[in-house]
């Protein structure tokens, strides 16, 4: 029974999402079609909690996220026109949100070193509590604690697709193309992304087991692009050095 | 599948369900009163308009728009004007003048400072529009670069093609700039006077561009049987200083109305 009410409620929940995707996307075209201030100001209420949400995964503190969400539609009255001539107009809209969320990340990170907060630190953010009963809502919230912690330790490469696919309702070869990443290079950063979650969340103590995916096979570590670059060094230097030995 | 085993896409999903729904809708300092964010793009094009501009120059969220889009963009003509004259945002103006170089300029250009001075001795708007007329033979604006022909840098789009080649047309002064002969390529510009008034006088150009010194140059009108008065000068090479620049303004202006910044 138990699970019943769950597969029922995760139904509910993806026809809530696909819904709000939708209408974000409605009011993206009437303001597009028309060009009517108030039916960006529609759009603006509809999307900016998505964009706020986006930039605080991303790391960045209350105040920035703020800014970088205005910055965000600013941009987004500038490129009007070229919007229009998109085909997809939702994931450009959010191609653009992301060139903006980055810039403010790499300008973060020249200050303080960015880390993924909750929304508990932010003095704006809105107590969203059920008509149920306030054991389930403490319940729920311990839960979502427990998430964004886990959500923390997975590291910002393997996060971000995670948060494009789920919190801003893309589609998979829409967030590759936000990224600029090929679909395989995607669908192994979300493969990775989900196990080292699931790994998190055992740890955190998530109620009830989550079940970790095993890697498929096991790899070698991963050398980082600078390191890579100290070893050819090291190569080259090494040949040069034995040919001048030798001559 | 064990029960008790989670899935992880539905926890990530009611996850950011969450998020979203906690998340502000608007930016903490924006007040009741604030413009919305379509009129606040359109002020910095167009400027504040008196009623909106009290609260505007105060408002910390107004402010930091204006902030934010002197980000993106060099200020336009009326927002510039507007802070000379000490009407409109002064903060964010004085901060963005701090560090950008082409707008400096822009502000110590002689013939900004004239408009200035013009405004704090209270002349109307119509002897001041006249007065301009006289006196600013051409403009390009940064945002219409449209009306530049598109050439690479130091290159033309045809060989057989004239050259680049412009004109301005003033009542007093016509302007015409247009690029050399080889190999050097100069910029030159030729100042008629058509009803030869200005003979023996001596008229100013200033050529403004990009991040880098105005370039200067004096030139002398000599009296001509078919052109009234004229004058010529090279001002440097076409290739590095018009066609690589995103922004230039040519200048030209009898020498003695010329007015230094006023203090």
């Amino acid at each position: 029974m138990p699970m019943d009410t769950q597969t029922i409620t995760f139904v509910d929940q993806d026809e809530r999402r696909s819904a709000r995707r939708h209408e974000i996307e409605t009011r993206l075209q009437d303001w597009l079609s028309t060009g009517d201030s108030t039916a960006f100001e529609g759009l603006r209420d509809k999307m900016s909690p998505v964009l706020y949400c986006y930039c605080r995964q991303l790391g960045l503190r209350h105040e920035d996220a703020q800014d970088a969400v205005q910055d965000t539609w600013l941009n987004i009255l500038r490129f009007s026109s070229r919007i229009k001539t998109e085909e997809n107009t939702y994931a450009f809209v959010f191609q653009i949100a992301h060139n903006c969320s980055m810039n403010w990340y790499r300008r973060a990170k020249k200050f303080h070193e960015p880390r993924t907060t909750s929304l508990d630190d932010a003095d704006n953010t809105i107590n969203v509590t059920s008509a149920g009963n306030p054991e389930e809502d403490c319940d729920r919230e311990d839960t979502r604690r427990k998430v964004h912690q886990a959500l923390k330790e997975v590291p910002e490469i393997y996060r971000t697709p995670l948060v494009l696919l789920f919190l801003a309702e893309l589609k998979r070869e829409e967030v590759a193309s936000i990224l600029a990443i090929s679909p395989g290079t995607l669908a192994s950063r979300l493969f990775e992304a989900r196990r080292q979650m699931a790994v998190a969340l055992n740890k955190v103590g998530f109620p009830g087991e989550v079940y970790v995916q095993p890697r498929s096979k096991e790899t070698k570590p991963r050398v980082k692009a600078g390191q890579k670059k100290i070893m050819k060094r090291t190569r080259q230097q090494e040949a040069v050095d034995g040919k001048g030995a030798s001559a | 599948m064990n029960p008790t085993k989670h899935e992880m896409d539905p926890i990530l999903k009611d996850f950011f369900d969450r998020e979203v729904a906690r998340a502000p809708k608007h930016h903490s300092l924006r007040g009741p009163s604030c413009p919305s964010m379509t009129r606040q793009a359109e002020a910095f094009s167009s400027g504040w308009a008196v009623t909106e501009w009290e609260h505007a120059a105060g408002c910390d969220y107004c402010c930091k728009m204006t902030v934010l889009q002197l980000e993106n963009e060099h200020p336009k003509w009326p927002v510039l004007l507007q802070h000379l004259t000490l009407f409109g945002q002064q903060a964010p103006m004085q901060a963005h003048l701090e560090t950008c170089w082409s707008c400096k300029l822009l502000m110590r250009s002689p013939i900004v400072n004239l408009v200035r001075f013009w405004i704090r001795t209270k002349l109307t708007t119509a002897q001041i529009g006249e007065k301009l007329a006289n006196l600013v033979i051409g403009s390009v604006m940064p945002g219409e670069r449209h009306l530049i022909p598109a050439v690479p840098q130091g290159k033309f789009a045809n060989e057989n093609q004239p050259p680049f080649y412009r004109e301005f047309k003033g009542p007093n002064l016509e302007v015409y700039l247009r690029e050399g002969e080889r190999p050097n390529r100069p910029l030159i510009v030729r100042v008629d006077n058509p009803n030869g008034k200005l003979a023996g006088r001596t008229v100013e150009c200033e050529l403004i561009y990009g991040d880098g010194d105005p370039t200067r140059t004096s030139i002398k009108l000599k009296p001509n049987a078919e052109l009234g008065a004229t004058g010529q000068t090279t001002l440097g090479r076409y290739a590095t200083l018009a066609a690589s620049r995103d922004c230039w303004h040519i200048l030209v202006y009898p020498a003695d109305e010329a007015c230094s910044p006023q203090p």
